[in-house]
């Protein structure tokens, strides 16, 4: 094939569209620039059969937040006598706590840090015209549960000028807690005049004990054999301050041969947090004994299996992201369920080792009165247990039941726990 | 004429050809180092369905290169002009210009596909129906009238008409039969809403709230678009300020004209012409793991005249009336044995779906019969150089 660049009349002809070539690219790039400015008329519409009423917040239904970052759900108890208000862009929960007057609650999510806790706590107190909290002060603050977390309670009173800094109104009074969960920050705050305030001041800490997280949208990671790797995963994997990806969260989508051409890959993401399931364990294998029987898959746990006469042994993997609290906190965690007391280090240290993965991890055996998580045991009990710390998650091979069949599955609880890979 | 003309020997040359395909080369190359740091869909925005790249070198953007679209626009037209200069009558060009054809095809079916094809994600808990799909990736504003009796109408301005909206830029919509103008501004397309903190910008503050800007993630559909609203009510020299965020817990509630409407910014959205019920999903373990071996999805079809029960699995997708579904994903990932399941379904409407695979066959069909016409010729030579 002979270049046609070498073609005379193709390099004239070259030579001579060249300005007109210039001017064409430089018109399709000025074309593409975006402008400022101008009107546009609303061409499309749609009727809407179920159109929003007055009071109707806007749902999250797994359509609507399937493809969302994190954004749990939540349900609470409302006290006697506040009223609900609509929801508004930020307030989850949105409450008029006195008829007579502008006493009001409300419960605020926001994604990521929110601007953190200390500095949101002295937005709120130059909201009440107070100085900020110095960091001693901050330190000393109480804290009241809410959402299993530790929130940090404050209270305090000033001369109120809101959020836009308006009318100034003296007596009022601002209780609050807030706690950053899961990747978001959470704020519960109730302002009004200090009477009122002081007289709800119960109904606050109920309304706060109250809060409870739904059954949120989740997003299966959990592919097919054969599926390539989709996207975003572990919340390991997440960028500095990204919001944790659990409950709604997008979907992961199949890049099979299924997917039509030029479809982008849509990742899937799994709750990563430190506490919570991680699933991209790097366990996906291990060789059960034979007596063992696998049981329906339940919640946080890589696999169960029961295990000796009428299955009164459970034994089950569990991977969490991160360290998960230690090895030795959550052996001594073990210990409290047995209800025994906890290990110094020296005794933590001295526990005997067995290889998972390739790695020394504790094992430990105790007897005595078994309490577990879901409120099941009894006297009698015995743990066997082994923690093996990894790259980016924390394994845990458990196994409970009575300790006459423990103690004789103890061989095939080494075995099994080896035998993961 | 004679520009004309020099255009005309230009655009058919072998020179450009080789030229386009050696840009499709380094941008394919560039697109996939690309998208390590920034994610597929941000890859394909930059590289491939733009017109124009301005490549950055060491961190300046110094380099301006022929996106992947502008190339292909580019390859069609000197294919067709290539094959037109070239064509000499004859059984000898035959198979090479139904295998060009071919080509032009595959190419013409790619730019129906970018232009024309719509692909989103239906999700529903088993026993949810719908018949309205989402996107992944792109954002809608729609105006909802709020009502208690009977349908209402929504005005939607699509993403593509504020989104390229810049710091500092705005854009103003307007309808004559909604009561207010609707200004846009400080489109974000990954944000979060964080409380003003004191010795904040006033300015930048709507309702205390300020909408800050986050780095785009990877993977495209987590990013959370924001954006200020003012609504300028008519004839009244009164506005209505607001955030408007993919995350809201609740929409921007303007009244105008004795009428409410309630603002979101949501994930466009598009109906289908058939309503889907999920009747019941099903997923299979592979034994000794908790890893699925396949999942699938028994639905039921709803139209006004018909219902059908139809089930999708993976590879086995439902096609029906434009539009395809695949079994694409499933949660809640925890759920235990007797939880509710969601499924999610990915939906496409591509006028070109089947596109490549006719120009496939007809590439086929071309080299084909040009292998078999060169080998006969062949055959034939040999024979009467023996005889």
């Amino acid at each position: 094939m002979k270049l046609q660049l070498t073609h005379t009349p193709a390099r004239r002809s070259l030579s001579k569209l060249f300005p007109l070539v210039l001017s064409c690219a430089a018109g399709l790039a000025l074309s593409g620039c975006g402008g400022s400015g101008g009107s546009q008329e609303i061409t499309e519409t749609r009727t809407v059969t179920n159109p929003p009423s007055a009071a109707a917040p806007m749902g999250a239904s797994p359509a609507s937040m399937a493809m969302a970052p994190a954004q749990a759900s939540f349900a609470w108890e409302a006290p006697a006598g506040w009223t609900p208000q609509p929801a508004t862009a930020t307030r989850i929960a949105n409450f008029k706590v006195d008829a007579d007057s502008d006493a009001e609650c409300y419960l605020t999510v926001l994604p990521g840090t929110g601007g953190g806790v200390e500095a949101n706590i002295n937005r709120w107190r130059s909201q009440l015209s107070l100085e900020p909290y110095t960091p001693a002060e901050m330190a000393e603050l109480p804290t009241l549960k809410v959402l299993e977390k530790d929130a940090l309670y404050v209270g305090f009173e000033g001369i109120f000028t809101g959020m836009g800094g308006g009318e100034k109104k003296e007596g009022y009074k601002l209780l609050g807690v807030i706690f950053e969960d899961g990747g978001s920050a959470v704020f519960v705050k109730m302002t009004g005049p200090a009477a009122v305030v002081d007289r709800e001041k119960a109904n606050f800490e109920s309304f706060c004990a109250s809060l409870k997280k739904t059954a949120a949208t989740q997003v299966a990671s959990n592919l097919p054999e054969g599926h390539p790797p989709i996207g975003p995963t572990a919340g390991s994997d997440l960028p500095a301050g990204h919001p944790e990806i659990g409950g709604a969260m997008a979907p992961g989508m199949d890049p099979s041969a299924a997917l039509p051409q030029g479809h982008p890959d849509i990742g899937g993401v799994v709750p990563g947090t430190m506490g919570d399931r991680n699933d991209d364990s790097q366990i996906t294998q291990w060789t059960a004994p034979a007596s063992w029987t696998q049981t329906p898959d339940k919640p946080m746990r890589l696999v169960t299996y029961t295990a000796g006469p009428e299955g009164k042994a459970e034994c089950y993997v569990t991977s969490l992201s991160g360290p998960a609290g230690g090895v030795d906190a959550n052996i001594n965690r073990w210990r409290e369920q047995m209800d025994q007391t906890p290990l110094d280090a020296a005794a933590l240290e001295a526990l005997p080792k067995i290889t998972i993965l390739g790695k020394p991890s504790p094992m430990i055996e105790i007897e005595g009165s078994f309490a577990g998580m879901d409120g099941q045991g009894g006297e009698g009990f015995m743990l066997l247990g082994a923690v093996c710390p990894l790259e980016g998650e924390t394994l845990f091979v458990k196994m409970t039941g009575p300790a006459a069949i423990v103690k004789q599955e103890k061989d095939n609880f080494v075995a099994f726990s080896e035998s993961l890979k | 004429m004679q520009y004309l003309k020099a255009a005309y020997r230009v655009a058919a040359s072998y020179a450009v050809s080789i030229a386009i395909l050696f840009f499709l080369l380094v941008l394919t190359l560039l697109g996939t180092l690309e998208q390590i740091d920034h994610g597929l869909f941000a890859a394909q925005q930059k590289y491939f369905s733009a017109l124009f790249v301005v490549q950055e070198v060491f961190g300046h953007p110094i380099l301006p290169l022929p996106g992947v679209y502008l190339l292909l626009i580019l390859l069609f037209i000197n294919l067709t002009l290539g094959g037109i200069m070239r064509f000499r009558p004859g059984w000898s060009h035959v198979g090479v210009l139904i295998a060009h054809l071919g080509i032009l095809f595959m190419l013409l079916g790619g730019f129906v596909t970018f232009k024309y094809s719509t692909d989103g994600h239906l999700t529903l808990y088993e026993g949810e129906r719908s018949n309205e799909f989402q996107s992944y990736f792109d954002w809608e504003i729609a105006i909802t009238e709020v009502r208690t009796d009977g349908p209402a109408k929504a005005f939607i301005i699509p993403g593509a008409q504020f989104t390229h909206l810049k710091p500092g830029e705005n854009v103003t919509f307007h309808r004559d039969d909604l009561a207010f103008d609707l200004v846009l501004s400080d489109y974000a397309p990954n944000a979060e809403v964080r409380p003003a903190m004191p010795g904040s910008d006033a300015s930048k503050s709507v309702g205390n709230l300020v909408l800050q800007p986050r780095p785009l993630e990877p993977e495209g559909e987590r990013n959370v678009a924001g954006l200020r609203a003012k609504a300028a009510v008519k004839n009244e020299a009164v506005t209505q300020e607001g955030l408007l965020w993919g995350l809201s817990s609740a929409p921007f509630r303007v009244t105008a004209g004795g009428q409410a409407y309630d603002l979101t910014l949501r994930r466009r959205s598009w109906q289908l012409p058939f309503e889907v019920v999920l009747d019941d999903f099903t997923r299979e373990l592979h034994p000794g793991t908790s890893k699925p071996s396949s999942f699938s999805s028994d639905v039921t079809v709803i139209e006004p005249q018909a219902t059908q029960q139809i089930h999708i699995s993976m590879n086995k997708p439902l096609r029906y009336k434009g539009y395809t579904l695949f079994q694409a994903s499933w949660g809640p990932q925890d759920a235990g044995p007797n939880d509710r399941l969601f499924s999610t379904f990915a939906v496409v409407k591509n006028p070109a779906d089947h596109w490549p695979l006719y120009a496939c066959i007809v590439i086929t069909i071309g080299l084909l019969f040009h292998f078999c016409y060169r080998l006969i010729m062949h055959l034939r030579k040999e024979a009467r150089v023996s005889s």
